[in-house]
């Protein structure tokens, strides 16, 4: 499945077999299986799945930032076509903060609390943009502020505890985007920490930003709404794994995983609809256990029957661009089909 | 800031006043009788009676606590009984003693402790860690007078001529000599330390490492080496900044017993030296100098705590307490 | 600074197994308990283990370890091992004694400034404990029992001997190192929401203070009280061995390393070499132990945060961090 990047140029980012396992008490935990997705240039791409489904390591494990421990045992990724992966540090460096940004979800503890923000700022202008001379940097970091929206007259020398949380972030995506003026933007939980009225100026702020910079994001959230209103396509994950890709109308409209049915579910009705909120029963997958079956099975409410338990389900194309890794769509010439795994039934 | 300096200064007053109270009191209740020992013991009552006039112990307390403190505003702590020299003099001869020995092991201990810190944090469960590990349990085992006198057998008997293990050489008069004879005493004061710096050092590295900020300076593609000694150290060094003062109060406490393990001639050995002769004005005047350091070396650790710390900064700033 | 104030329930009350089991289950802990009951066991039956007299000369002086005198002799022909046993008794009864001292009335006077949080009283006994704190640990002790060293003091009747000086003088140096862990932590647990919770239910003064005031700050106190004993125990040792506290022919560790230091230049390793593991040993074991009861009744601070620290004193390791 991990097919070797030749085709690698019209896409900005290809992503192949990638799996991350950290040390566990017994044996090693693979908390990203096997997750394939590309990406094009200016493409808003939105992540999804709950908290523990490798959402956040994926993207950490992009960008080569794994916490201690982490580590990528299989996969490549190709950014314009150059494997990522294996890149000796000082390389990794230099890609970090100019073609890749990155920013987070608690936006209090990622600017360095003891350093003004004019400080923070201009090194990361003399690290990615040295051409800018010296005298120039003050009005340049102003004017960077200014395009996420902060009037940085007389705050230059104030430190991150001096700011609100929604400033904070647009200073973190002013550091991320417009410093060193990256192709793509890896964006954990953005606006998770955020009141809901700032939540939706961030995310206009992103829409911007793409608009004019021709930026290509990666918003990992666990808030479908959110991820609805911004991104063009959706990677579904659960328990690390991909279960299920597609643009994001026909994610809402048609899910074609169990899980993102059910995911779609959970989210409140609207007061005075008239209908219940659903609860998803169950909890989500314990990874340390390896079980041979699809992960989902525990909490699925539309298995097929004994197959979920025992076969991993394999990647299969429901109509063009998306793709759901369930046993329903298995053809039943599959390889070793158990006997009840042919009727496509959504309840048994 | 100079607020909080004054505010803390003017804490310091009435503590300095009960403090020399408080000692005054306790040196003349003490058993002893300082007229005594200065006549010798086969005197007369009468020379006793007049060594006592004239050192006016016969006045009441409270009268001998007023002119003493009357002098003392005045800069003049009274004088030796032993030697007849002013307090004051023989403070300012051994003062300069004592803050070598101290400024010394301090230097050690910032210039090991802290880069020894950084490494095992760098490199966790590596040889620096466990070195730290090992040392720190020895440092904390063995207290500094003992060191220094494992010192004094190991360069003294067993190695003798390579290092100098007794008396005093001034740095400024001698820099090669006074160095050599300061080390010993100083690794004696240093050791204990060294491994209360290392410690901290290494856990604030380990916490500030695992900072989001961390994580982000690198995403923004930061070098490591700029990370680990602009992020990470200075906020690294703020618990271990707070400790620098205790630090020094043990320096100053140790330095009492070390200069006796190694001869040296600087306000503990003065000290103790002062009780055999029951020289009170100098035990009161040691006491003082003792005091006041402290203080003001808790007051110079506040400040410098407040000038890295942006937050109690900002607070200076917008007038805050 | 991360100031991580998360949920913050109060842990002591009712763990699942008793005090001493949790405590077993750390190794360097296990070794403590071992270190610590061996130096007690030593000071209760040292002297019917004693070979000869600890206070008393024998022909051969400067003998170095071997034969009939296992640690050797000093240079006025005592046995060695001798006068460590009489020492050990000597260092765990200043020990304990010095730390009853300074716990019992510097808890109370704690808690009672603690409780009356700001108001005069408060401030009283803590500018009282800040003036004897300006003072390092070790110089005031040292200058305090130097005062009376070759004098006989009497309190009214009694008649006080040098060591019980020593012990008196540690233990009052040790009162405002607990009474600011005590009033700190009754100020932080009159916020906390049990005690609110507890006046709301209107328990009344007495039971708040003595079942749910006392045992959620008792914690701190016991750790503060196993490292004051190892600073304790090291003062002892310095003040002896300036001269200034136990006085020969009486043995004490101090004094005994006071004696080794006449006799260095002579190579009489022996003479410093055994009460320096003797202190090495009762440090440890007291340190570990502190550290394995922070870790079995304050998970929090065993965690490793800064904050959580028992308030450092100067005279010992007690600033030490956990990693």
């Amino acid at each position: 499945m991990t097919a070797t990047g030749q085709a690698a140029t019209s896409a900005l980012l290809e992503v192949h077999g990638l799996s991350v396992a950290y040390p566990g008490n017994s044996g090693t935990v693979t908390v990203v299986r096997d997750v394939s997705f590309s990406l094009g240039p200016g493409e808003m791409l939105g992540v999804v799945g709950e908290s523990g489904s490798g959402k956040s390591t994926l993207l950490r494990a992009l960008i080569g930032l794994l916490p201690s421990g982490g580590q990528v045992t299989s996969g490549e990724v190709l950014l314009r076509g150059e494997n990522l992966l294996g890149l000796p540090e000082s390389r990794m460096r230099g890609i970090r903060g100019s073609q890749l940004g990155m920013v987070f979800q608690d936006p209090v503890n990622v600017l360095n609390p003891s350093m003004t923000i004019e400080r923070q700022l201009s090194r990361i202008l003399r690290l990615h943009r040295p051409e800018i001379p010296r005298q120039r940097r003050t009005a340049e970091i102003l004017s960077v502020l200014e395009r996420v929206g902060i009037d940085g007259r007389g705050k230059l020398g104030s430190h991150p505890f001096e700011f609100s949380q929604g400033q904070l972030q647009r200073i973190m995506i002013a550091v991320a985007c417009l410093a060193g003026r990256p192709a793509l933007l890896l964006a954990d939980e953005p606006t998770t920490s955020l009141d809901v009225t700032v939540e939706a100026q961030i995310g206009e702020l992103l829409l911007d930003l793409r608009a004019e910079l021709g930026l290509a994001v990666i918003l990992v959230s666990h808030d479908i709404a959110l991820v609805g209103q911004l991104c063009d396509r959706v990677l579904v994950l659960y328990g690390g794994r991909l279960v299920e890709t597609a643009s994001v109308t026909t994610l809402l409209a048609q899910p074609g995983h169990p899980y993102t049915e059910q995911l779609l579910r959970s989210i409140p009705p609207f007061p005075g609809t008239g209908e219940r909120l659903y609860a998803m029963r169950g909890e989500i997958a314990d990874l340390a256990e390896a079980s041979p079956g699809c992960v989902f099975a525990p909490r699925c409410e539309s298995r097929l029957g004994p197959v979920c338990d025992t076969v991993e389900p394999a990647r299969s194309a429901i109509s063009a661009g998306h793709h759901a890794t369930c046993h329903r769509y298995a053809m039943p010439a599959a390889p070793e089909p158990p006997r009840d795994a042919q009727p496509i039934t959504r309840e048994r | 800031m100079l607020r909080l300096a004054t505010s803390r200064l003017g804490q310091a007053v009435p503590v300095l006043f009960l403090m020399s109270v408080l000692s005054f009191l306790l040196l003349h209740a003490a058993p002893g009788d300082p007229a005594r020992l200065q006549a010798g013991l086969n005197s007369s009552p009468q020379a006793v009676a007049a060594i006592r006039r004239r050192l006016e112990l016969d006045r009441p307390l409270a009268v001998q606590f007023g002119r003493w403190l009357t002098q003392a505003l005045r800069g003049d702590l009274g004088t030796s009984y032993t030697s007849g020299e002013p307090v004051t003099h023989l403070l300012a001869q051994r003062a300069p003693v004592t803050i070598q020995l101290t400024l010394v092991a301090l230097i050690i201990i910032v210039g090991v402790g802290i880069p020894v810190g950084v490494l095992a944090a760098l490199h966790r469960g590596g040889l620096a860690d466990h070195t730290v590990g090992a040392v720190s349990l020895a440092g904390i085992a063995i207290p500094n007078f003992i060191i220094g006198l494992l010192l004094v057998l190991l360069f003294g008997w067993y190695f003798p001529g390579i290092m100098p293990y007794q008396g005093y050489v001034s740095i400024p008069a001698d820099p090669a000599g006074g160095i050599s004879h300061t080390l010993l005493p100083a690794l004696a004061l240093a050791a204990g330390p060294i491994a209360i710096v290392a410690r901290l050092t290494r856990a604030g590295m380990l916490e500030v490492l695992g900072q989001e900020y961390i994580v982000a300076a690198r995403a923004l593609g930061v070098p490591w080496r700029q990370i680990v000694l602009r992020d990470a150290l200075r906020n690294a060094l703020l618990p271990v900044l707070t400790v620098v003062g205790l630090v020094v109060g043990f320096l100053l406490s140790g330095a009492v017993v070390v200069e006796s393990v190694f001869n040296i001639p600087g306000l503990g050995l003065l000290l103790v030296n002062s009780f055999a002769q029951r020289d009170y004005p100098v035990t009161i005047g040691v006491m003082l100098v003792v005091a006041v350091a402290f203080l003001l070396i808790n007051l110079i650790t506040d400040l410098l705590y407040g000038v890295l710390n942006p937050k109690i900064r900002a607070s200076y700033r917008a007038g805050g307490g | 600074m991360a100031a991580v104030t998360e949920v913050a329930p109060a842990p002591p009350a009712g763990y699942e197994f008793p005090l001493w089991r949790r405590l077993a289950r750390k190794r360097s802990t296990r070794v403590a308990l071992i270190l610590c009951g061996l130096l007690i066991l030593l000071a209760v039956a040292g002297p019917y283990l004693t070979p000869y007299s600890p206070d008393v000369g024998g022909p051969d002086a400067l003998a170095g370890p071997g034969g009939s005198h296992w640690m050797g002799t000093d240079q006025f022909g005592r046995d060695v091992l001798s006068r460590l046993l009489a020492g050990a008794r000597i260092s765990v009864f200043i020990g304990i004694g010095a730390v009853a001292i300074g716990m019992v009335p510097g808890s109370l006077l704690g808690m009672i400034a603690g409780l009356r949080g700001g108001s005069w009283l408060d401030s009283t006994i803590m500018r009282v404990m800040d003036v004897i704190l300006a003072f390092p640990v070790l110089v005031l002790a040292a200058v305090m029992s130097g005062l009376t060293v070759g004098q006989s003091v009497r309190f009214g009747p009694v008649k006080v001997n040098q060591v019980v000086i020593v012990l008196l003088v540690i233990g009052l140096v040790l009162v405002p190192v607990f009474a600011r862990v005590a009033r700190a932590q009754v100020l932080a647990a009159v916020q906390e929401e049990y005690m609110v919770a507890a006046k709301v239910c209107g328990t009344r003064f007495r039971a708040l203070l003595l079942r749910h005031l006392l045992p959620n700050i008792q914690a701190p106190l016991l750790i503060q009280a196993a490292f004051s004993l190892s600073i304790a125990i090291v003062a002892e040792a310095a003040i002896s061995f300036l001269g200034l506290g136990v006085q020969p022919p009486q043995a004490s560790w101090g004094n005994m390393l006071g004696d080794a230091q006449q006799e260095l230049l002579l190579g009489a390793w022996w003479l410093l070499v055994f009460p320096t593991a003797a202190i090495a040993a009762a440090t440890v074991g007291f340190n570990l132990l502190g550290d394995g009861l922070r870790e079995a009744l304050d998970p929090r601070a065993a965690a490793g945060r800064l904050g959580a620290q028992p308030p450092p004193t100067a005279a010992s390791g007690d600033v030490r961090p956990r990693t």
